[in-house]
């Protein structure tokens, strides 16, 4: 019998827990929501709310202050992103969320650029937060960020006019009529054949980079 | 084979249900359609992403200038500045108060009752006079303000000089190491609050912009240019701030290239101390031709300086409202050494760097 009390004791107790947690985050579930909806006010609540915090800690991990300033700015992407995955559930703070994930950015960069001993990495691991780190894979946010630079370098290549072009229209999404004005095409469609052309050769400049 | 429309009006969900059907009817019966779709659909996955990464951009960019706007907003400031500033304004108040009764009593002994009027319009003149001088200083305390110094030692100090008039300036950007709030002092001493427009951690270089936009170095044109290179053997001078003034150093063009053939670089003869970073390298002439750069200390004696190729292909790379304005031909008023640093003082820079 004693045992089964127990038992009941301890199931009610994780319920508890469990409800709390949910109940703690719902704001900053709620402000997630808004942030992928394009909310001005959400984007800049983030960045004032978290700003202070996640650059202190870069700090205390060697980082100059506009080293913070740009990790910081990085690792706000990869929540907007998260926050625009439908079914992406924060399990803690906005804030420690943006924490864990610039940490683990610059302990990336650190010991790309070999400024970290070993023993100093492996304690900043130990010290990882770990309810914010199971929400992210820090390996895949670096391969999607190699991607989109070779996306650039790709652009890049790709010379004038057809990268202006392109950018138009798939990255800033004007209509083709405004980019036939504004890059003097005669008709849309003379625009969009044209568009299609420059599309073509920069798959190929894509694929081959990241071959 | 050319897919290529209706391949993006499937990636872009712009087909009817029947169309998407009979197209993907079609991907299922040609292989090489669907390896082309999905080399497509890879691409157009990293369209996504750069959409999203210019909107956090550009959101980022919209906080930073309201940052900008707000340490500059003089309205914004003026209710804070009045309550740090409420003793002096209260003086300044009462003075002006005090100063108006003065003049009525001593126009009233001056002049008799019939004057009346003229004593009313010289006790407007001088409130009128005294509100000018008010609105006068409040404006001047909240330049101050935005331009007053942290309370605490400074991290990190160096040189900087002036590349275009209206508060640009060029630096080494590990001068700025250490800190957040990056401060110039003009030749009369005063601190002007300054942001980092532009970084170049690969040749270690940083672009400085005053944040007050009525400032300017001078009312002079910058007298150097920056389209000459270095030459062997070539005699040079320097001015930096090694300590709080600003120091002259002279010396010569000792190797062509940096520290193991770095080609960004050119080696010189001078004196260097770690203040000296982001001094301007200035020939006979008074021509530019590059930035010292003492970061990588070999011997006394030995500095390297950047060249002015590097320094150029950092500076096309400044957005408007940035705009080089060099002379046509330096505006040195004669090779004499001691009237060339007359001209050139304005332009040289302290910089220290605050937490």
């Amino acid at each position: 019998m004693p045992m089964k009390k127990l038992y009941d004791w301890v199931t009610f107790q994780l319920f508890k827990e469990s409800m709390s947690k949910t109940e703690n985050f719902l704001e900053d579930n709620r402000l997630i929501r808004s942030l992928a909806n394009d909310e001005q006010d959400a984007f800049q609540q983030v960045y004032k709310d978290c700003f202070p915090m996640v650059t202190r800690s870069l700090q205390n991990m060697k980082a100059e202050p506009f080293e913070a300033e740009e990790v910081f700015h990085a690792s706000l992407l990869v929540l907007y992103e998260k926050a625009k995955q439908e079914d992406f559930l924060l399990s803690c703070k906005v804030s420690t969320f943006l924490v864990a994930v610039a940490r683990k950015k610059w302990l990336k960069q650190l010991e790309q650029n070999k400024k970290l001993t070993l023993k100093e990495s492996e304690y900043a691991k130990m010290h990882e937060n770990d309810s914010a780190s199971v929400l992210f894979d820090i390996a895949l946010i670096q391969e999607q960020e190699e991607k989109l630079a070779s996306l650039h370098k790709a652009l890049n290549e790709l010379g004038s006019p057809c990268n202006e072009l392109i950018k138009a229209f798939y990255i800033e999404s004007m209509s083709m009529k405004a980019i036939a004005e504004k890059f003097e095409y005669t008709n849309a469609d003379n625009a969009k054949t044209q568009k299609h052309k420059c599309l073509k050769r920069l798959k190929r400049l894509f694929f081959n980079d990241k071959k | 084979m050319n897919y290529i429309e209706e391949i993006e009006s499937y990636l872009r969900d712009e087909m009817s249900a029947a169309e998407q059907q009979a197209f993907e009817n079609l991907v299922e019966k040609n292989e090489e359609l669907a390896k082309e779709l999905a080399e497509y659909q890879d691409l157009f996955t990293q369209f996504q992403h750069a959409r999203n990464a210019a909107y956090v951009k550009k959101q980022i960019s919209i906080i930073q200038d309201q940052e900008d706007r707000n340490t500059l907003n003089i309205s914004h400031n003026m209710r804070k500045s009045l309550k740090k500033y409420w003793r002096t304004a209260g003086i300044a108040a009462s003075v002006a108060f005090l100063a108006s009764v003065a003049t009525y009593f001593i126009a009233e002994n001056t002049f008799n009752k019939k004057n009346d009027t003229r004593i009313l319009q010289l006790v407007n003149k001088e409130v009128r006079d005294i509100k000018n001088k008010q609105t006068r200083l409040q404006n001047d305390i909240n330049k101050v303000k935005i331009n007053t110094l942290p309370n605490q030692p400074h991290q990190g100090s160096g040189t900087a000089f002036a590349v275009d008039n209206n508060g640009y300036a060029l630096t080494n950007l590990h001068v700025l190491k250490g800190g957040k709030k990056v401060f110039i002092f003009t030749a009369d001493g005063k601190a002007h609050k300054c942001k980092i427009v532009k970084k170049d951690k690969e040749n270690d270089l940083a672009v400085l912009k005053v944040i007050d936009s009525s400032f300017s170095f001078s009312s002079n044109p910058i007298p150097y240019q920056l389209d000459k290179k270095a030459q062997l053997a070539e005699r040079i001078f320097t001015l930096g701030f090694p300590k709080n003034e600003v120091v002259y150093n002279e010396g010569y063009v000792s190797a062509m290239n940096g520290k193991s053939g770095d080609s960004t670089k050119f080696q010189l003869e001078l004196p260097s101390s770690p203040g000296v970073s982001g001094a301007p390298v200035l020939d006979e002439g008074g021509n530019l031709i590059g930035i010292v750069n003492s970061k990588q200390f070999i011997s006394k004696g030995v500095t390297y300086a950047i060249k002015t190729t590097v320094i150029n292909d950092l500076l096309d790379s400044l957005e408007a409202p940035f705009e080089i304005k060099w002379l046509e031909s330096n505006s040195f008023p004669s090779r004499n050494r001691t009237k060339q640093i007359e001209t050139l003082e304005d332009f040289i820079l302290m910089v220290k760097v605050y937490n």
